[in-house]
C-alpha cells in the first residue's frame, strides 16, 4: 500500500561497462565428464511412402489406352489397390511390433535396445578409469 | 448436499456411466479378452452348430456394437452412409424423406425404360431395384487415386497419391451430394428429381460426377512424373 511518501525515480541507473576477460587467466573447468555415455537414444525413423509406383504406371498406361474406362482395367486396378493395402498393413504391423532387445550375433545393423544391451554388457573404458 | 440428494446424484451418475458404455466411442481400446458383438442371427447359428461354445459366450464380456450397424431388413450400409453425408443442420428426417423420394423416382425412370423395351433381352438387362442402382452409381463414382499439393523448391506440384477404399467412398458421396445441394439458382428441378437423374446417369457411367472422377484421373495421369515426390 502507498504510505503517502513520494519517492522520485530517475529511470535506469548507469552501470560500469564490463571489461573483457583475459583468456590466459581463465581457468578451464570440466563441466560434464569428457566421455561418452553407455546408452544411446534414437527416435523412430520415418519410412518413405513412395510405394506402388510401378503398379500406378501400369494403371495409367491401361487407362490411357482405354480412354479412361475403368472396366477394361480391372486387373491393374486390383493390383494397385492390393499393393497399397499390403503396404498399409505392413506399416501397421511394424508399429505394433516391439523392437528386439537381444542382439543377433553376426548382424551389422542394431536397434536402439540391442545397442543398449550390448553397451551394458561391455561398457566403454577410458585410460583414466584404469 | 443432503444424503438423499447425494444418493440421487450418485444414482444419476451411475446411470450415465452405464449409458456411456453402451455407445462405442472413438479411439476406444478394449481389453483383449473382450469379443466382437454378434447379431441374434449369428448367435442362433452358433447355438445350432456348437452348444458348448454358446454356453461359453454367455459369460464373455462383449465390445459395444458400432452405432451404425443394424440387422433390419431395410438397412443398407451405402444408403445409411450417404444420408450422413447429405444431411444438413442435423435434420435427418429431411434427408431420409428426400432420398426416399429420389429412389422412388429412380424406380419410375427404370420402370419406364422397362416398359418401353421391346425384347426380353433388353428387359433382363434393366435393373429395377433402386437401391442396387444407387449402390452401383456410387461404385462408379469412386476415384482410384487423388492428387495432393506438395511444395518442392518453391513450386507446388499436384502429386498423385493412392487412396484407401473408405476415403474414395466418401469422396464419391461428397461429389454427388454437393452437385445436387449446390446446384445453380434459379433451380429448375426439385431435389429428388435432380438427384434421381444424376443417380441413373452415374449408374450408366455418364453424368457430371463420373466426368469429375475421370477429370481427376486425367490430372493424375498428367502429373505422373511427380509421383516420386510423394513423401510423408
Amino acid at each position: 500500500m502507498w504510505n503517502g511518501v513520494l519517492t522520485p525515480s530517475f529511470g535506469a541507473q548507469p552501470t560500469a561497462a564490463k571489461n573483457p576477460q583475459k583468456p590466459e587467466e581463465v581457468k578451464w573447468k570440466e563441466v560434464r565428464p569428457l566421455k561418452l555415455r553407455n546408452t544411446v537414444t534414437m527416435r523412430g525413423t520415418q519410412d518413405s511412402n513412395v510405394v506402388c509406383i510401378s503398379e500406378m504406371m501400369n494403371l495409367f498406361q491401361c487407362l490411357e489406352g482405354n480412354e479412361f474406362v475403368e472396366d477394361n482395367c480391372v486387373k491393374e486396378t486390383e493390383a494397385f489397390r492390393n499393393c497399397y493395402q499390403s503396404y498399409l498393413n505392413l506399416k501397421r504391423s511394424r508399429r505394433m511390433m516391439a523392437d528386439p532387445k537381444e542382439p543377433v550375433p553376426g548382424s551389422k545393423k542394431f536397434t536402439k535396445d540391442q545397442l543398449n544391451t550390448l553397451l551394458q554388457r561391455y561398457p566403454q573404458t577410458y585410460p583414466k578409469d584404469k | 448436499m443432503s444424503s438423499l440428494t447425494r444418493r440421487v446424484f450418485d444414482l444419476r451418475k451411475a446411470a450415465n456411466f452405464s449409458n456411456v458404455n453402451c455407445i462405442q466411442k472413438r479411439n476406444t481400446v478394449w481389453p483383449s479378452n473382450y469379443i466382437k458383438p454378434l447379431a441374434t442371427e449369428q448367435l442362433t447359428e452358433v447355438k445350432q452348430q456348437s452348444p458348448e461354445e454358446f454356453e461359453k459366450l454367455k459369460f464373455v464380456p462383449v465390445i459395444a456394437a458400432p452405432n451404425h450397424v443394424s440387422s433390419s431388413l431395410f438397412y443398407n450400409r451405402t444408403f445409411d452412409q450417404f444420408l450422413k453425408v447429405i444431411m444438413r443442420d442435423g435434420d435427418k428426417w429431411k434427408a431420409i424423406d428426400g432420398m426416399r423420394m429420389a429412389l422412388f423416382e429412380v424406380k419410375r425412370i427404370q420402370l419406364k425404360k422397362y416398359r418401353q423395351a421391346k425384347s426380353d433381352e433388353e428387359r433382363a438387362a434393366i435393373e429395377l431395384n433402386p437401391l442396387t442402382v444407387f449402390e452401383k452409381a456410387i461404385e462408379n463414382c469412386k476415384p482410384l487415386m487423388i492428387t495432393q499439393k506438395i511444395k518442392r523448391g518453391g513450386a507446388t506440384y499436384q502429386v498423385p497419391f493412392p487412396i484407401v477404399e473408405k476415403d474414395s467412398t466418401f469422396l464419391a458421396m461428397k461429389w454427388l451430394s454437393d452437385l445436387i445441394l449446390f446446384r445453380p439458382k434459379p433451380r429448375s428441378e426439385v431435389f429428388h428429381i435432380a438427384m434421381a437423374k444424376e443417380i441413373v446417369n452415374a449408374y450408366n457411367n455418364e453424368g457430371k460426377v463420373v466426368k469429375k472422377k475421370i477429370d481427376l484421373h486425367k490430372l493424375c495421369e498428367a502429373n505422373k512424373a511427380y509421383a516420386h515426390y510423394r513423401w510423408s
